[in-house]
């Protein structure tokens, strides 16, 4: 029999060559779902997650400056003391941060030794309405119990200016006076610093660099482990293996007590693997969802083997929301802090590049860019860390630790074969900024 | 947005509308050849869709050199073919018939009764054929390739390529004449 193109053969083509048949727009609806989004809907993205992180990290400064300007809106000029006789305010008084006389310390005085047990004063205030308001206060310190930090006191009364960077005025006159006392630590710091063995509510912001080394653990998945090629298990520990990575994270300290915090933050995470693929594959796999098993089926001897050879690196990008606690302990004598930290964090798988081999028909190689929405792009992760932080300045501390990063949930979506869930672990060098809250 | 060459730039960009209109446009010709290299429908609509994100992913390098149409239908026979020679088929088998290689003399009377087919009928004939029969049959008679690129294509010798053919011809003429008993 001949082989060159009969007319049987031109009777062939010239029945199938423009042969259509009919399609479904649920055929489009699958091409759709595989094509890479578009370049704007990518930017869009890009710029909706820069906005979210703006939004959060503006908000959360705005917070945190509005609290750290409140607090320290407190005297920072006081006891100033004369022999004025009158009172004239010129405006409300609003400050009830500097110390009344009975809040004062007791401690003894070594320049009035000599003080009557009980301490009365008079306190009168002109208004601007000119009506005369007095005041008595009744001081319980006595002359043994004064303290020893005294301010200009004068016996007869004394006239004091402060407040005036608030934005008003205050002069009082002190009528029988006699004797009251004012530390002046605490006057000049009243409300505004932290005080030794009290805890002081404040907020931590900073970032952290980390170069890690990232991999993946994967195993069967239970009631859909009849999916994986027999083959694949070795393939997967043999050419595939991790690499180095990184993560950058913003991150956010809230302190509960003085050694204890909660931190939340916005990572972005890289994880990467090499693959080195060089296989050779003899049989072709049939799935049949309803044997829930493969067959293999030898390829044709004329058709011989197939060999799959492939070098390169697969990366996946992941943003992340980090919910932990902390435990900060000073080392003694040192600027040095030990930190432990532990939590949670949601991953979002945002992209992935490279190829990899497909869990049933390895004689093909998934490339992973189009394959975005065949994973499961949400995710929860566990995270840990513990190192050493040191003091460097104005509330700054730069900091060395040892990370662990683990998904909890696997990044493959339920019915594959596998289960897959990365995890990196490494050193995060980082810069933390302090702001003292009151 | 009537032109190819139009809509082709607009897919390039990624316009979803554009790449839609492509689609309905050569979907039904591209589903044709998708079907002559597979067994079953399923097969077929599988490669149809690698196919079109294919398209859509190298459309940057088509240059115009032929119809937008014979680039496409290119891209689907290859696509077809690796799947095929792959055994990534997933509802396909493996049907290794010896006894075809039976010789088989050929009539006037076997051209008629063929000639008299439908197009339709002659795919469900071209369907039935071994997978490795219905491979070198739509290459070579259908889409010109020739045994050399065949054998290069599939790994096999050239003696090889045109043995399948041969097979393929007394398969398909041995099942119309069956059939027309």
């Amino acid at each position: 029999m001949s082989n060159k193109h009969d007319i049987f053969d031109d009777l062939i083509k010239s029945q199938l060559e423009g042969f259509e048949a009919n399609v479904s727009m649920a055929d489009w609806d699958a091409i759709e779902a595989q094509l890479p989004v578009t370049k704007r809907n990518k930017v869009a993205a890009y710029w909706w997650v820069t906005g979210l992180v703006l939004l959060v990290v503006g908000s959360l400064a705005t917070i945190v400056w509005k609290n750290f300007n409140q607090s320290s809106q407190v005297p920072n000029e006081v006891a100033v003391i004369d022999d004025a006789q009158t009172i004239k305010e010129e405006s409300v008084v609003k400050n009830n941060n500097i110390p009344t006389p009975t809040e004062a310390p007791t401690e003894k005085t070594v320049n009035e030794p000599n003080q009557p047990e009980n301490l009365n004063t008079e306190i009168t205030t002109t208004t601007s309405s000119g009506v005369d308001t007095k005041t008595s206060v009744q001081s319980t310190t006595g002359p043994d119990k004064l303290p020893t930090n005294i301010v200009d006191i004068k016996p007869k009364g004394f006239h004091i200016k402060g407040v005036e960077n608030l934005g008003f005025s205050t002069e009082f006159n002190m009528v029988a006076l006699s004797n009251v006392v004012y530390p002046a630590d605490q006057l000049a710091e009243a409300g505004n610093k932290e005080t030794p063995n009290t805890f002081v509510p404040k907020w931590e912001v900073g970032i952290t660099l980390s170069p890690t080394w990232a991999n993946k653990l994967i195993s069967p998945n239970g009631g859909n482990a009849w999916r994986i090629n027999k083959d694949y298990t070795n393939i997967s520990k043999t050419m595939e293996s991790g690499s180095t990575s990184y993560q950058f994270e913003a991150r956010v300290n809230r302190y509960l007590k003085e050694n204890i915090y909660l931190n939340a933050g916005l990572n972005y995470n890289q994880i990467v693997e090499k693959v080195n693929y060089d296989y050779t594959v003899t049989e072709f796999v049939t799935e049949r969802p309803d044997f829930k098993d493969l067959i293999y089926t030898k390829f044709h001897p004329q058709i011989g083997s197939i060999d799959v050879k492939y070098s390169g690196t697969n990366t996946y990008q992941y943003f992340e929301l980090p919910v932990r606690i902390g435990y900060i302990q000073p080392i003694p004598q040192t600027k040095a802090k030990i930190r432990v930290e532990t939590g949670l964090r949601y991953m979002f798988l945002a992209d992935m590049s490279g190829k990899r081999t497909d869990v049933t028909h390895i004689v093909s190689l998934n490339d992973l860019s189009t394959s975005l929405n065949d994973y499961s792009r949400h995710n929860l992760g566990a995270t840990a860390n513990a190192g050493i932080y040191w003091g460097l300045k104005n509330n700054t501390d730069f900091g060395v630790t040892a990370n662990y990063n683990y998904a909890l949930t696997s990044i493959r979506k339920r019915d594959e074969g596998i289960t897959e869930k990365p995890f990196n672990f490494g050193l995060n060098f980082s810069i933390q900024h302090k702001i003292l809250i009151k | 947005m009537s032109s190819d060459e139009e809509l082709v730039k607009q897919c390039i960009k990624n316009n979803r509308e554009a790449q839609k209109m492509l689609f309905e446009k050569y979907a039904s010709k591209m589903m044709g050849i998708c079907l002559r290299y597979t067994a079953s429908h399923e097969d077929a609509k599988d490669i149809l869709q690698d196919g079109f994100v294919k398209v859509f992913t190298q459309l940057e390098k088509f240059e115009f050199k032929s119809s937008l149409q014979t680039w496409m239908s290119r891209v689907f026979t290859n696509l077809a073919i690796n799947r095929v020679t792959r055994g990534e088929s997933k509802y396909s088998y493996v049907d290794i018939d010896e006894q075809v290689g039976l010789a088989y003399e050929e009539t006037d009377e076997d051209l008629g009764k063929w000639g008299g087919l439908t197009p339709q009928q002659v795919m469900v004939y071209v369907k039935q054929l071994p997978e490795i029969y219905r491979l070198v049959l739509n290459m070579y008679a259908v889409d010109g390739f020739s045994h050399q690129e065949i054998a290069d294509k599939l790994g096999i010798s050239v003696g090889s390529s045109k043995s399948r053919l041969s097979r393929a011809r007394v398969i398909l003429k041995e099942n119309i004449r069956k059939d027309s008993e």
